[in-house]
């Protein structure tokens, strides 16, 4: 009895194994349409519409007549088609702000498994096209809000030195032959501190682009010293080093780190916090540790996020400032991290490297 | 007039350098402050201040007015006998507006000229030397900022306040002088204490 069914057993199993075999190939063929629509949008960085066209060659493959869709792309209204357009059709409609694709899919006829494999398909380019539209409107509204913020705060500062500008020019225009050196010996002491003022908005403005500078000799201890005395900040500075470095890049940072400082004590309502500044000579580099010993690092304290652009726990701040002097150090081959040290106040480590060359 | 004290509140040194080296050449004395609390502790340090040169971009937020205007309403509320500028770079016109509204006697965008500076402190000085000689013939000059449609009611309350509060300032809180000062009872100006919350460390 049980011979004479064992054809039809190994009939069934060849047909389910050719079966499962036939799916594999085909989840196979799925997976691989999937993958190179992702890489079609890499390729197409991220850019919904250079990605609309850019899909098709892969759809196609995936047993789509055509494709062709309507869109209302920032108030301009556009259409496109792809292949043959008639027939079945799936329709769906993809939006974002100030978006808008309306889009057909022609399939034609589908047969179970192989209209399951189509959706599918479709489905992960839907996903990456929505996507792209999300990632081009939040940058958008971003970005808009991070030039207002820097407008803001360059206007600050570029208003500041017009009236800097203003009044020299008025002290120097009327001064009495007796108030000559009262007059000069303030602008002697006033005059670089603007100069650092102005550098600050060039390096707020270059933010992110390659700089040259000429390497120069800076002794770490004064220099330290007469960036506190801008943020009116004390120090204790413990050791000294000189490092050949584009001056402009490391005052930049230290008026960052240093700044920070000031800002935190005016916001807390706290006397201004004495800086600690220990100086350590290595054989390769030179080590720079700042922290203020009687501030503890705010518990709420987002750590990963301190030197990410843009981001800041004052909802004043532009977010630049800690990214600003990572950029500027790691552009001269030195570094920048923070941790908080066993005190359990924040701790700034600089790295400035003692090789270079002129 | 021309030895009058001038109080710069400004959190950029290099302006408040430069604006003290323009006073100092004028034969003003300057004082400095870069905040708020500081710029309170210099005004109850040196009761002789007249006028307060005011930046409204204070820190902690140097890019909008609102620690600027906080500090208008804390000289104000601590009934300084001075005469508030303010000279600041933030946008003009809303700037202008809640400046005045809090109580400034002038208003100047930056960049000024040391001229137009110089002539809004004599301005000021004027204004409060004649205030002065008003209040020595027994006349107290007050400002409210009165809502039309809010009624006599509020008006009447915010002037009482007012009024109130700058007598027991001018009588060292001795409630028997001030309640002599008004015309009231003693009884008067407790009611008057509790009712618009006055504390003495005020």
């Amino acid at each position: 009895m049980l011979e004479q069914i064992y054809p039809y057993l190994i009939l069934c199993g060849c047909t389910i194994g050719a079966v499962l075999w036939y799916l594999w190939r085909q989840a196979l063929a799925v997976n691989r349409l999937n993958l190179a629509l992702i890489a079609a949008n890499e390729a197409a960085e991220h850019d919904a519409l250079r990605f609309l066209g850019a899909s098709w060659q892969i759809l196609s493959q995936a047993q789509l007549r055509g494709m062709q869709w309507q869109l209302t792309w920032f108030g301009v209204p556009g259409t496109g088609q792809y292949g043959k357009c008639h027939g079945n059709y799936i329709s769906h409609q993809v939006q974002a702000p100030e978006m808008q694709v309306q889009i057909q899919l022609y399939t034609g006829k589908r047969r179970g498994e192989q209209g399951y494999f189509v959706e599918t398909v479709i489905a992960t380019f839907l996903l990456l096209l929505r996507t792209d539209m999300l990632i081009k409107s939040t940058t958008t509204t971003s970005t808009f809000m991070h030039m207002a913020k820097l407008n803001l705060f360059l206007q600050h500062d570029i208003k500041n030195i017009a009236q800097f500008i203003q009044l020299m020019t008025d002290q120097l225009e009327n001064m009495a032959d007796n108030q000559a050196k009262l007059v000069l010996d303030n602008l002697r002491n006033v005059a670089p501190l603007v100069r650092q003022r102005a550098d600050r908005i060039v390096q707020t403005l270059t933010v992110g682009q390659d700089q040259v500078q000429a390497l120069e000799p800076i002794a770490l201890r004064e220099q330290a010293q007469k960036i506190a005395q801008i943020f009116l900040l004390s120090t204790h500075i413990i050791g000294d080093a000189t490092v050949l470095m584009p001056s402009r890049n490391i005052d930049c940072a230290l008026e960052n780190i240093l700044k920070n400082y000031y800002d935190d004590s005016i916001r807390e309502g706290r006397s201004k916090p004495i800086i600690e500044i220990l100086i350590m000579r290595q054989v390769d580099a030179v080590e720079m540790r700042i922290f203020a010993r009687d501030v503890q690092a705010p518990r709420e304290l987002q750590f990963e996020r301190l030197f990410e652009p843009f981001w800041s726990s004052d909802p004043h701040g532009t977010g630049i400032g800690l990214y600003q002097a990572k950029q500027l150090l790691e552009t001269c081959g030195a570094s920048l991290q923070a941790h908080i040290n066993p005190a359990g106040c924040l701790e700034f480590l600089l790295r400035l490297p003692l090789n270079q060359t002129p | 007039m021309s030895a009058a004290h001038i109080l710069l509140v400004e959190d950029d040194l290099t302006i408040r350098a430069m604006l003290q080296t323009a006073l100092q050449l004028n034969g003003y004395q300057v004082s400095q402050a870069d905040s708020r609390v500081s710029a309170i502790a210099k005004l109850q340090e040196c009761p002789d201040i007249a006028v307060v040169i005011l930046d409204l971009g204070l820190p902690p937020h140097a890019h909008s007015i609102e620690e600027g205007i906080a500090t208008l309403q804390a000289i104000e509320l601590g009934m300084f006998a001075v005469k508030v500028l303010v000279l600041t770079g933030q946008e003009q016109n809303a700037a202008a507006l809640a400046a005045i509204r809090e109580g400034a006697f002038d208003f100047l965008a930056k960049p000024a000229s040391s001229s137009t500076i110089l002539q809004a402190i004599q301005r000021s000085l004027l204004f409060l030397q004649k205030e002065r000689e008003l209040h020595q013939d027994g006349v107290t000059r007050i400002a409210i900022n009165a809502h039309i449609g809010d009624g006599l009611k509020n008006v009447r309350d915010d002037a009482e306040e007012k009024l109130v509060r700058q007598v027991l300032k001018e009588t060292g809180f001795n409630i028997h002088q001030s309640a002599k000062r008004l015309g009231v009872k003693r009884e008067n100006i407790y009611y008057f204490l509790k009712k618009f919350g006055i504390q003495r460390e005020e």
